[in-house]
């Protein structure tokens, strides 16, 4: 028997997932905090309860994600990247393309065959096309950010946002509310600047079908049907998306 | 106390600067960011250039006789009308580089050093000796010789001096007041041909790209365990110049001065020069079996934007892995950097 975890620290959420010989035992998700390590241990001990298993039961621990070297007790450190691309390979091994929009940073990956990282792309030093410039939006828009997903998708069309530049941006959809214009039309034009944003990093590397999408916007369905349309594909998303990075993590533990 | 001359870009000629009399001293920039800068020269321009102003304002670089500022792109078109204002003092000497390579250009570059040894002249010179010159050109290439022989154990097999050591020694090198010292030379040279540690080791080994290479990277790359086995940087390999087929000491040296610099491996600029680039390219990854290319991309220039399309064309036919890296020269890419460079070295460990 062999169990084995992945934690992946990151800007807004802390995940944790627990494998136990090569199948998920426990998966747990927690808001993460000023101090990494005790998120991280806090988010392992809930997963590792769910498996019904100890700490010192564990073969190894990956930490991944931003905070991945703040996580003293991971016997290893490997970047997201790496981790949604094994996390994915493992849900389908024939997807080549990963869409990864987390809190801080968005990435494009190319898998080959087996799995492995064939090439990738991140967005620049810069909020646009990510959770955070979502989160922002939703605050602007005094609307749930679990909730911008369901309203977009009832907009006939999306209001025009020209500036990817979150400040502008933002001041940009304070001008569309006080025109008047319907907070679902603001919201899919914003969801549809964020999908211009990746396909254009996913053009650039040349992605090819078929498309997964992985990290917390991908629980937006919105994002979701934008990216759709704009790469004219359909994305295949996990159950929960937000756990991807720990999962391969976990599974990069096995080695 | 020598007399320092400042000089930026590496298409400008030292021997004639050594030949005059003065200590060539080159402007390597300032990490930190440039208010100072930005107040003369618009903030979307090269910041290595914004940089070489801001420490000039700051008082930061030693007394200079005066800087020679190569006309070699648009941010220096830029700095050179603004140096002589808010800059260091002394003498602003321009120089034009051509941007093509043929027989034509060879002879302009040529008259135009002809030029330069004229306006930088100390006062009271008289016009510079052939045979001084030749001596200047003599020593330096002795140096170049020095490096360019470490720096090939890169290629063969040994573990070499890290990227870092290496960038460290040449950038004393440029900017040692008293190179022509003996024992300071020994110090700048051969300090890292110590360093050779014997076997090599199983990191992968790399080729840096970039029009100048911040420090901060090289290091960052070693740090997360990769080799940088060749930098194809202005203040890396490319400073070493190739030698040319003219012998030293025969014929106008301007003339030869102006070949060895013009048909040295390119900098980006020379758009005209792509092939020679490629080819540049494919002997540095055939001789140091690289495994993976990092370019820099500094930011707002133009010139290493189209040239990382075109290598990125030659890494896709050599099936070369390729990561694109934005920087500002700051010194504050290091987060943004850190995974990018960690994601591409597993890529690379599982290849």
């Amino acid at each position: 028997m062999s169990l084995t975890a992945g934690v992946d620290v990151g800007s807004l959420t802390t995940k944790a997932v627990v494998v136990r010989d090569g199948r998920m035992a426990g998966a747990v998700v927690l808001k993460s905090g000023v101090n990494s390590a005790e998120i991280a241990e806090k988010a392992l001990q809930a997963a590792l309860e769910q498996a019904g298993a100890g700490l010192e039961s564990l073969d190894g621990i990956v930490a991944t994600g931003y905070g991945r070297i703040r996580v003293p007790f991971a016997g290893r450190r490997v970047t997201e990247i790496t981790c949604h691309a094994r996390g994915i390979y493992y849900l389908w091994p024939e997807v080549r393309t990963v869409i990864d929009i987390g809190g801080q940073d968005s990435k494009v990956i190319l898998l080959d065959a087996g799995g492995k990282v064939r090439d990738f792309v991140m967005n620049e030093k810069c909020a646009a096309g990510t959770g955070r410039f979502l989160e922002i939006m939703a605050g602007a828009l005094e609307v749930p950010l679990e909730e911008m997903g369901t309203l977009s998708r009832q907009a006939g069309q999306g209001a025009n946002i020209t500036s990817m530049c979150t400040v502008f941006a933002e001041s940009e959809v304070v001008s569309l509310v006080a025109e008047g214009r319907p907070v679902a039309e603001i919201i899919r034009g914003l969801h549809n600047a964020v999908a211009q944003r990746v396909v254009a990093m996913a053009q650039r590397l040349g992605w090819e079908e078929p498309v997964a999408m992985t990290g917390g916007v991908a629980k937006n369905s919105g994002v979701v049907k934008s990216l759709e349309e704009n790469l004219d594909t359909s994305i295949r998303v996990p159950p929960d998306p937000q756990i991807i990075g720990a999962l391969g993590a976990a599974l990069l533990a096995l080695r | 106390m020598s007399h320092l001359m400042g000089w930026l870009c590496h298409y400008t000629p030292v021997e004639i600067l050594t030949a005059l009399g003065y200590t060539p001293y080159r402007l390597l920039g300032r990490e930190g960011n440039n208010p100072r800068a930005t107040t003369y020269l618009l903030g979307n321009l090269c910041p290595y250039v914004q940089s070489c102003l801001e420490a000039a304002i700051r008082q930061e670089l030693p007394p200079l006789d005066g800087v020679v500022i190569a006309r070699s792109c648009n941010a220096m078109i830029h700095l050179a009308n603004v140096w002589p204002h808010y800059g260091a003092g002394g003498k602003t000497i321009v120089l034009d580089v051509p941007r093509r390579l043929n027989e034509d250009a060879i002879f302009y570059f040529s008259q135009n050093l002809r030029q330069l040894a004229v306006e930088a002249a100390l006062a009271g010179q008289q016009r510079l000796d052939e045979k001084r010159l030749w001596a200047a050109i003599t020593w330096w290439e002795e140096q170049r010789t020095t490096w360019r022989r470490l720096l090939t154990r890169r290629a063969a097999g040994e573990e070499p001096p890290a990227g870092k050591e290496i960038i460290e020694g040449l950038s004393r090198w440029q900017t040692s007041p008293n190179l022509r010292e003996a024992d300071k030379l020994e110090e700048v040279i051969t300090r890292p041909a110590h360093l050779l540690r014997g076997k090599a080791p199983s990191q992968p080994r790399l080729l840096l790209v970039g029009s100048i290479l911040p420090w901060e990277l090289i290091t960052m790359v070693e740090e997360c365990g990769g080799l940088s086995v060749f930098e194809d940087s202005c203040n890396g390999r490319r400073l070493l110049l190739n030698p040319t087929t003219t012998a030293v000491g025969e014929g106008d040296p301007y003339l030869y001065l102006a070949r060895l610099y013009l048909e040295s491996p390119p900098c980006p600029r020379m758009v005209s020069d792509r092939e020679k680039r490629r080819r540049y390219w494919a002997a540095i990854v055939d001789q140091f079996p690289i495994q993976g290319i990092i370019y820099h991309v500094m930011k707002f220039c133009d010139a290493a934007l189209y040239d990382f399309l075109d290598l990125k064309v030659f890494c896709e036919k050599r099936e070369l892995p390729l990561l694109r890296l934005d920087g500002d020269f700051s010194g504050g890419n290091r987060g943004q950097w850190q995974t990018r460079l960690e994601a591409f070295l597993e890529m690379l460990e599982v290849r």
